[in-house]
């Protein structure tokens, strides 16, 4: 991605972070996508961007992890 | 045999606990993590009138069952198709039926997640009601959840996910690590199981195996420390929550993996048909002391659980004055039991969390 930090509304749904990268990578509908935060854990996709932010964000920011696989254990 | 009693034994949990041989969770939490693990809750579960088949036996229409609480839908679905197939539809129209496409809402309207404990499912539905229905008292009431089955078009946008074994299972997963992540800032001790035992902790959410589940389990979630008293008195232990690297540690000491040395208890705020709250929950206050549920209640919805204020000072009248009391307008509902306030936020992470780790703190209106 030419970008790495985006801003999103904080009352939006992780779901819309998921449907924003698939569609920035150009991910086909089918296609296995895994998003994860700090490197550790799947969020469930209705958890909202402001509950992540307020329990893992690092230096103000929420890092999402994506990858084609499933990967952290 | 075991450490936890058999789970075909379901009365006699206190004699099986003490006859272990090796370390034991203490006798209170596991009596707590049983109560838990027994609960369930009524279903109703009916196909909506329009879209049953042809031919369909109507006489049949409901099927009851009582579902674990620490279960998910996903896990139901073989019981309530084979009672559908088997009795109500006829054999054509069964055979055109995907149970992919099957998905369940409630008879206002609620989709049904499929990635949520069926207890947290019936919570909702409870503090829901206590909105609408001004008589609607908690523990009055033991009516069954009544859940519409529809057969095609699932609104897969509002579902997030499909309703399979897998996706539940990956979804659980998911939450177990990010209360371990919540816990202690890493995913290490959930990352660090065998993948025996990572698919073993499924599997006894699978089977509803108290044994299999709280082996491994137990492995990840902190005790509830009875001992903490014995840990370096309040400003040392509350500033060890921030700062002391894991190599520091004293090794051996007995409530390091305690409840009340984690950075934050996994929890979850649920209003009626409203959002979900979640925000760091440290164990102990600043000032060393335990944090409750009544100063995490009237921290983050204070309208509903306004703060205790101070007691007057006393006077020759009144010597002992007592802090004025605040109405109760609300309460607060986890694993359906109505919790006491004053329990302390450490030990409701250590006995009345959900299987995947959380604790759900769902907050019904007193109507009054």
């Amino acid at each position: 991605m030419k970008q790495n930090f985006f801003k999103i509304t904080s009352s939006n749904r992780f779901q819309a972070v998921i449907q924003f990268l698939r569609k920035e990578l150009a991910w086909k509908a089918g296609e296995p996508l895994h998003t994860y935060i700090n490197l550790a854990f799947s969020p469930a996709p209705d958890d909202t961007v402001s509950n992540l932010f307020k329990s893992f964000a690092t230096d103000g920011h929420l890092i999402v992890n994506y990858s084609t696989t499933a990967a952290w254990g | 045999m075991s450490t936890y009693g058999t789970t075909r034994h379901h009365h006699s949990p206190a004699a099986q606990v003490f006859s272990a041989r090796e370390r034991v969770t203490d006798y209170h939490t596991t009596l707590f993590r049983r109560l838990i693990w027994d609960g369930t809750v009524p279903l109703e579960i009916r196909v909506d009138t329009k879209e049953l088949p042809a031919n369909s036996d109507r006489g049949l229409e409901s099927y009851f069952i009582q579902a674990p609480r620490a279960s998910y839908l996903p896990l139901l679905m073989p019981e309530i198709r084979r009672f559908f197939t088997d009795l109500v539809f006829d054999e054509t129209s069964a055979k055109d039926l995907k149970d992919d496409d099957w998905w369940f809402d409630t008879p206002d309207g609620t989709l049904l997640k499929w990635h949520w404990p069926i207890g947290l499912i019936y919570d909702n539905y409870t503090i829901s009601t206590s909105v609408k229905n001004p008589t609607f008292l908690p523990s009055s009431t033991v009516s069954p959840l009544r859940l519409m089955l529809h057969l095609a078009s699932p609104p897969q946008d509002k579902l997030l996910l499909s309703p399979s074994v897998e996706a539940c299972k990956q979804a659980f997963m998911g939450q177990l690590k990010e209360a371990d992540f919540i816990r202690w800032g890493n995913t290490k001790r959930i990352t660090g199981l065998r993948k025996q035992d990572q698919d073993g902790i499924w599997e006894g959410i699978k089977e509803h195996n108290f044994d299999d589940f709280w082996r491994i389990a137990s492995k990840v979630t902190p005790t509830s420390a009875p001992n903490r008293t014995q840990s370096p008195g309040p400003p040392s232990s509350a500033a060890s929550m921030h700062a002391r690297p894991p190599s520091a540690e004293p090794s051996g000491s007995s409530d390091r993996e305690g409840a009340y040395n984690v950075r934050s208890v996994p929890v979850r705020l649920y209003l009626p048909d409203g959002p979900v709250i979640q925000d760091l929950v440290p164990p102990l206050l600043e000032d060393g002391t335990p944090h409750t549920l009544s100063r995490y209640l009237s921290m983050h919805v204070p309208l509903l659980f306004p703060p205790r204020p101070p007691a007057p000072p006393p006077s020759r009248t009144n010597p002992n004055p007592q802090p004025p009391l605040v109405p109760q307008l609300a309460y607060a509902l986890i694993q359906g039991v109505v919790t006491p306030l004053e329990s302390e936020m450490a030990w409701l992470g250590a006995c009345m969390a959900g299987a995947d780790g959380w604790v759900n703190v769902c907050v019904g209106i007193n109507n009054g």
